[in-house]
């Protein structure tokens, strides 16, 4: 009897309610099983922006499109402490890129290598489900876009972690490509990095294949939408030095409904799109890269204003607009770009800058200068303008039709600056110096200079004051670091060594 | 009928009231012999006698409604209350059978029970009326310095913040070290534990070894805390009321600086900042200083006392090396005479407050053979010792015994919980009061202009911040369980029984227009709301086999089950945010089978073997069951015949190992989960959170046991000793996993942990006597820890402690402080090579400091004389390390111009001064935490102290017939002797952003906490 009663309760008990007795779920957790919904698809494509828009999310996340991007290669572009110094104690791990001495275990690389393969991943899930959405045109939607992240990323990790695209670096090791998600310790493969050739070759295909599936689509500008698509592609044409395809992308980003703001500095530091925007990562109040509070994102490193950043930016102000300072912008009091307010005080906040002002004075440590890209957390941030579009198509046909060709889309941004046009009476040999200052000067802090010494440098392109613009920074008298120096170049972190040795032979 | 009684009565009072009578009668002993020599003692009068060698007494009294003591050595006290007999025959019960009455007391296990003297785990018990009178809010807190081996730390004095609690050491890394609560058979998923009325809990059981939590299974590796709410009763309806007043006070103020001392901070600052951003650009290395027609050759001291009183209006500097350079004159800011014509503010008195609390409680007890009840209801407000926190609580409960047949019985319990809290903003907060602390003593500020500082005014006042917010999270808690039990045969019982644990918390912050926060979004302020439900079900059900063998052997056997489900769920809203967010719930279950198999060979030996079979949704299916066995066995040798040491009554030695378990923090982390992370713009998202590893697996912890109970000299002294060592394998820990899956870490077992320890119990009946007696408890436990290996990292570091292989747990972990150099004033650190370097960065990180304490304990003593009764209790923790983060602002040689504490004054001012506090230097604004800040953290506390009255019969009688009365003060706290510079060294910040392996690393933090408070307080009890 008694046998049986302990044998009729462990076997009711235990054996038999088992499965559904130990099936349970959270609220808001999903378990791996996430690709059930057309919602989710879109929730997920969404977690994609987060990532690649550097949105914060935690210290280790890199900040991507939404700021490290632009950080990165302003420091990595200027010579130490010269036009700009940079305040170590305020955030000592960006002092290794104005040092162009990058440690392998330098916390800023470590974060943006993970978060932009944490957004591959993220993709790499979508697109390998994306057979799963019930929806015709949201299908088409969310491949074309999860596509195009794929493909922006690819070509900024290949161009930050590789070597200058040129036909001697088609076959030298980059960085891995991966395009299947991993979702368990069990999947961890023994990758090794593609070459130069191939990740360039990813990029662009990822890219076109995405425009066909957002042409259809209604054109959303907070988005990638197809003329992002053909934004990066142009940039990517420029970064090969394949001229006729830039020409032929910045053409079609042309046909979108982007318009040159008035005056340059009004497409900064709005709470929605200004206009000129081809890309854009989404603030608010709520969801940004961060403040001075989490002490992350590109508004805490450069504003001063109390309370909005700390300031580990400062601008020699007065070299910025004079000559003889290699690659200096050489700004003339003239320019737009160059207007410093100088009646900012300590109880000054960011509604007190004015809507033109470019540089404004710290109003704690008042003898230093800061800029006024990004000064409001809750704003949009540019990644891609219509400004930038017009000098690559500028350069583009400088490089293919010459200076009459080139000259109208540089004139569209010296003239909203306040500069005078120039006339076609200039050698090719002189616009390109004017557009390579241009360059420096419209798309200053925006993180593109770096690449474009780079190219410049490597498809052989020389400005009038010859070597001295290529002077990244000077090591001794006569020792000078180059564009193509290694040391510019982010290293593969010291982590992703130690977990995957082979990626770093 | 009721005439009749009329008549006695009458009579009775009539025979009171005018006789003179003579009591007589006898004496014995529990054996019934005559007791020679027992005392006699008519209360509150000084009329006494002896009872001669037949046991006989008799004594003359006055009215025949007096209270007789009577007392005899190696007996049990007795009070008698007359009701006018005249014969009077009493027998006295020997102390030794007491103390065998209390070892055969059950000790309950939550399932089942044991006898106290079959004792073979280590267990601590605390009885109801252990305690204290003193308005705890949390049970936590109750057990400080009383139980051996429970070290019990308070994160803040702040009201309705939790206390930490480590049986053993902590057992884990990654997941919770805070034992299993049960209550009334419910393991609690809420953390109501600490909100149930303490006059309502019957009794506690600690269970520590594994032995006695083997049958807890998975979750009891960081031991099991039972508590036994009070019971229906029989007989007639009694009825208790208690009220209690108390004041609070901070212990301490600190020693910052004053007005004037501030004043010639801020006049330093200025000038060192002149020196050191302009002067030293143009080679102004050697200088002179010329104010006020006076020439001054060093920004000393002297120089700024004599500078501060005249007041300068502008300092110009003349270099003394190229004397052609020219003089640079600086005016000296307009607030600098601002700030010298303010009243100044003392910061301490404007944050704190005297908290005054309340706590009242009726309860109800009776009952009749069928139906026993038990009901209560009480109410305790308390205001907290900084301005606006404050915390109310209402708890109700009922409880039932029903004997429905012969057979059947039922049991039901509830426990309702309302509380609401007045919260403060985190530590770090800057809005948290005490925050307060640094803000310029010269500074001032005024109320009408929404308390804005007068000089800083974008710095955060506290004042503004907790004006103009209000912050309360409520809770609306059941903790109730129903059971049943059924005697199957005389041998055979079978216990039924289902619980639940219901919780609900609602928090609302309002941060108003005038607050830095709330300042973002127009006029209506910033309102953030969040709300918790928790939702766990228990049920289990179990086989009580119990037989007794002709040859005085007993075996016990228990065999059950049970089924635990529980499920959090979250919600969070902030007036900023667009929509409501969404935040990850949390969901598990456990399905268990169990057994203990006791069995007791005569008076000697006894031995038990337990385990446990847990199937937890927290594992993948393949890996989801574990089984955790135990064994052990007690030698009661001072029953063996051969035992003959007279003044030795007890001897028994034990020894216990078995396997017991922990589960990980997140309920789903063998599988890859997905989390709906902040939006995108205003867009939804989901983001992948974690790489699933099937292999998860339990972590296991090990541990022996080995045991010493001990009685001496008739019962006099007793005690125990336990030695254990706990071993703890599978750790779950974070592994680097390759960047390229876009993760950092996944989790898996692969640390190792050990603790080892002893705890020592030892109790002491001084002086017992007809109208005195007095006894003391003392314990002292220590242990160990250590991290044996942490998998493939070498370290973890978390703010300044860390994990390191071979360390305990949480070491501080920073750089070394190790002075000023005398020629510049700059802080020097250990460079790790021998010598000294000045640049913070490069000085290597060491380990500074342990935050575990080496030993802990407590000592009570308690004294009865005549209705009196007094007692006091002394807690200590020694050999701990303590961070004094605050220390990082209010004591960093002025760094950003705050406040600052005294000690500041001696900081480093001009070459050749010799000090340890380094030079003002007001290009940092961010503070480097070093071992500067390291403190030794022991303490000894007169946590507290009690004195009774208890109200004599002869008064209670004339009260309508009271049962009892008692009144008394007491306080909390009152003194502390510790070296601590800090407010209270019973501290241990964390940052709840850190996550749980960041709250298990970081430890010993004292971040502007709030101290515990004094409290000083007086009540009454009464039984009706």
């Amino acid at each position: 009897m008694k046998q049986r009663t302990i044998a009729i309760l462990l076997t009711v008990l235990i054996l038999s309610g088992c499965d559904n007795l130990l099936d349970v779920e959270a609220d808001n957790v999903f378990s791996g099983n996430i690709y059930t919904s057309d919602q989710n698809f879109e929730d997920l494509l969404n977690g994609a922006y987060l990532n690649l828009g550097g949105i914060y999310d935690g210290i280790d996340g890199g900040e991507l499109f939404g700021g490290d991007f632009q950080l990165i290669g302003t420091l990595l572009s200027r010579e130490k402490d010269r036009l700009f110094f940079w305040r170590s104690s305020e955030a000592p791990d960006y002092q290794d890129f104005m040092d162009k001495e990058i440690l392998d275990i330098n916390a800023r690389v470590e974060a943006n290598w993970r978060r932009a393969y944490e957004t591959l991943n993220l993709v790499n899930g979508i697109l390998q489900n994306i057979a799963l959405v019930q929806d015709a045109a949201l299908q088409t939607r969310i491949q074309g876009e999860a596509l195009a992240i794929r493909g922006m990323i690819y070509f900024e990790l290949v161009r930050l972690w590789g070597p200058q695209y040129s036909s001697s670096t088609l076959n030298a090791p980059a960085i891995p490509i991966l395009l299947e998600p991993i979702t368990d310790i069990t999947e961890f493969t023994n990758v090794t990095r593609n070459t130069v050739a191939e990740v360039y070759d990813r990029a662009i295909r990822d890219l076109q294949d995405a425009i066909p599936l957002l042409s259809d689509s209604s054109i959303d500008l907070n988005r990638i939408n197809v003329y992002v698509c053909e934004a990066v592609l142009a940039r990517i044409a420029m970064q090969q030095g394949d001229y006729d395809e830039a020409v032929t992308r910045a053409n079609n980003v042309f046909q979108g409904p982007f318009t040159l703001a008035a005056t340059p500095m009004v497409a900064f530091n709005n709470l929605t799109r200004s206009g000129e925007e081809v890309f854009l990562i989404q603030q608010n109040q709520i969801t940004s890269t961060g403040g001075i509070a989490t002490r992350t994102g590109l508004v805490a490193h450069l504003a001063s204003l109390p309370g909005v950043g700390f300031a580990a930016m400062n601008v020699n102000f007065p070299l910025l607009g004079s000559s003889g300072t290699s690659n200096s912008p050489d700004f003339s009091s003239a320019d737009q770009r160059f207007v410093l307010q100088s009646d900012l005080a300590q109880s000054s906040t960011v509604n007190d800058i004015n809507v033109e002002t470019a540089f404004y004075n710290d109003p704690v440590n008042t003898t230093t200068v800061s800029p006024a890209k990004y000064y409001r957390t809750d704003a949009v941030i540019p990644v891609i303008r219509l400004a930038e579009i017009h000098l690559i198509r500028s350069e583009a046909l400088l490089e293919t039709q010459g200076v009459s060709a080139a000259l109208p889309d540089l004139n569209a941004i010296r003239s909203r600056a306040g500069l005078s046009a120039l006339s076609n009476t200039l050698t090719e040999f002189q616009i390109f110096d004017s557009l390579s200052l241009e360059r420096n000067r419209e798309l200053i802090f925006e993180g593109q200079y770096i690449h474009d010494l780079k190219r410049w440098f490597a498809f052989g392109r020389r400005t009038n004051n010859d070597q001295d613009d290529f002077i990244i920074q000077r090591l001794s008298a006569t020792r000078f670091l180059e564009p193509d120096d290694e040391s510019l170049i982010l290293p593969i972190p010291q982590a992703e060594c130690d977990a995957s040795p082979q990626l770093c032979n | 009928m009721r005439q009749f009684y009329l008549f006695v009565l009458l009579s009775l009072l009539w025979q009171a009231s005018f006789a003179q009578s003579v009591l007589s009668g006898t004496i014995l002993d529990q054996e019934g012999q005559p007791l020679a020599g027992a005392t006699i003692k008519v209360d509150g009068s000084d009329k006494a006698t002896l009872t001669d060698d037949s046991g006989y007494f008799s004594i003359e009294l006055e009215d025949g409604y007096e209270t007789l003591i009577i007392s005899a050595e190696g007996f049990q006290r007795q009070t008698i209350y007359l009701t006018g007999q005249s014969v009077l025959k009493l027998s006295l019960v020997s102390r030794s059978q007491v103390v065998k009455d209390e070892a055969a007391r059950d000790v309950n296990f939550g399932i089942g029970s044991q006898s106290k003297d079959e004792l073979t785990s280590s267990v601590s018990s605390v009885d109801a009326s252990q305690v204290s009178p003193a308005p705890l809010i949390n049970l936590e807190q109750a057990n400080q310095g009383v139980t051996a081996g429970l070290f019990v730390q308070n994160s803040s004095g702040t009201l309705g913040q939790p206390t930490q609690v480590r049986i053993r050491g902590g057992s884990s890394l990654s997941s919770s070290n805070q034992p299993l609560y049960v209550v009334d058979g419910v393991p609690l998923t809420s953390q109501n534990q600490s909100n149930i009325n303490p006059s309502n809990i019957q009794s506690i059981e600690i269970l520590k070894d594994a032995s006695a939590t083997a049958i807890y299974g998975t979750r009891a590796a960081n031991g099991v805390i039972i508590i036994t709410t009070k019971d229906g009763g029989s007989g007639k309806l009694q009825v208790n009321l208690d009220y209690q007043f108390g004041i609070s006070e901070t212990p301490k103020k600190l020693d910052v600086q004053g007005g004037q001392e501030n004043l010639l901070q801020t006049f330093e600052f200025i000038l060192r900042g002149f020196e050191d951003f302009v002067l030293n650009d143009r080679g102004f290395e050697e200088i002179d200083i010329l104010a006020n027609n006076q020439v001054f050759d060093n920004i000393d001291r002297s120089t700024l006392e004599s500078l501060y009183l005249s007041g300068v209006e502008d300092v110009t500097f003349v270099s003394t090396f190229f004397t052609s350079a020219e003089p640079i004159t600086f005016n000296i800011p307009a607030f600098y005479n601002q700030l010298r014509t303010s009243p100044g503010t003392d910061w301490q008195d404007e944050v704190f407050q005297t908290g005054i609390s309340h706590r009242a409680n009726v309860d109800f007890q009776g009952g009749t053979e069928k139906l026993g009840y038990f009901a209560s209801a009480g109410y305790t407000t308390q205001e907290g010792i900084l301005i606006s926190n404050e915390f109310d609580r209402f708890n109700g409960s009922l409880s039932l015994d029903s004997k429905i047949s012969e057979r059947l019985s039922a049991n039901l319990n509830l426990n309702y919980i309302y509380t609401s809290d007045q919260q403060l903003p985190e530590n770090q907060d800057l809005a948290f009061p005490l925050q307060a602390i640094v803000l310029p003593a010269a500074d001032t500020y005024d109320p009408e202009n929404n308390f804005v500082l007068d000089v800083r005014s974008l710095d955060y006042n506290p004042l503004t911040e907790v004006n103009f917010a209000d912050f309360t999270v409520t809770n609306n808690s059941i903790l109730g369980s129903l059971g049943f039990k059924y005697d199957i045969s005389e041998k055979l019982t079978l216990d039924v029984n289902g619980g639940v644990d219901l919780g609900n918390l609602e928090s609302e912050r309002f941060q108003g227009p005038q607050t830095q926060e709330g300042a973002g979004s127009g006029t209506n302020g910033r309102t953030r709301s969040s709300s918790e439900e928790v939702t766990n079900s228990v049920f289990n059900g179990w086989l009580t086999y119990n037989d007794q063998f002709d040859s005085g052997n007993t075996l016990s056997v228990i065999l059950g089950t049970s089924y635990q489900n529980s499920k959090s769920s979250f919600t969070f809203n902030d007036s900023f945010f667009p929509t409501d967010a969404t935040i990850p719930g949390g969901a598990f279950a456990f399905l268990s089978a169990y057994s203990r198999v006791s069995y007791s060979l005569g008076n000697q030996f006894d031995f038990q073997v337990s385990g446990r079979v847990d199937a937890s949704t927290k594992f993948d299916e393949s890996n989801r069951t574990g089984f955790f066995p135990a064994a052990s066995a007690g030698w009661t040798l001072s029953n063996a015949s051969f035992f003959s040491i007279r003044p030795i009554n007890l001897l028994k030695i034990r020894a216990s190992y078995g396997l017991i378990g922990n589960t990980p923090q997140d309920d789903f982390a063998f599988r890859q989960n997905f989390f709906r992370s902040v939006r995108y713009g205003i867009d939804p998202t989901i983001e992948p959170a974690n790489l699933a590893n099937r292999d998860l697996k339990w972590e296991t912890t090990a541990q022996l046991n080995l045991g010493l109970d001990f009685e001496f000299f008739d019962q006099r002294v007793s005690g125990s000793f336990d030695y254990y060592i706990k071993t703890t394998r599978d750790l779950l820990f974070p592994v680097p996993a390759p960047l390229y899956t876009g993760y950092s870490q996944y989790l898996a077992n692969v640390a190792e942990m050990k603790n080892e320890g002893f705890e020592l119990n030892l109790s002491s009946i001084n002086i017992q006597k007809t109208d005195f007696s007095w006894t003391t408890d003392f314990n002292i436990s220590s242990n160990k820890n250590t991290i044996e290996d942490l998998g493939d990292l070498p370290s973890v570091v978390v703010g300044v402690n860390a994990f390191i292989e071979g360390q305990p747990s949480g070491v501080f972990f920073m750089q070394r402080f190790v002075g000023v150099d005398p020629e510049d004033g700059a802080a020097l650190y250990d460079n790790g090579q021998g010598g000294t370097t000045k640049d913070w960065n490069s000085a290597p990180r060491q380990i500074v400091g342990d935050p575990n304490p080496e030993f802990f304990g407590g000592l009570t003593n308690s004294i009865a004389y005549k209705n009196f009764e007094f007692s006091f209790m002394l807690q200590f923790v020694t050999g701990i390390d303590l961070y004094f983060q605050t220390g990082e602002f209010l004591s960093n040689s002025g760094l950003l111009n705050l406040g600052q504490s005294q000690d500041q004054v001696n900081r480093w001012y001009t070459e050749g001064d010799q000090t340890n506090v380094p030079r003002l230097n007001p290009a940092d604004n961010f503070p480097q935490s070093s071992s500067r800040w390291i403190e030794d953290g022991s303490y000894v506390r007169l946590k507290n102290i009690t004195l009774t009255y208890n109200l004599p019969q002869s008064v209670l009688s004339r009260m309508g017939g009271l049962r009892n009365m008692s009144v008394y003060i007491g306080a909390t706290n009152l003194l502390t002797l510790t070296d601590y510079i800090g407010y209270d060294p019973d501290v241990s910040y964390f940052d709840p952003l850190d996550g749980v392996i960041g709250q298990n690393i970081s430890r010993g933090i004292d971040n502007f906490n709030t101290p515990q408070p004094r409290i000083i307080m007086s009540g009454i009890k009464i039984g009706l």
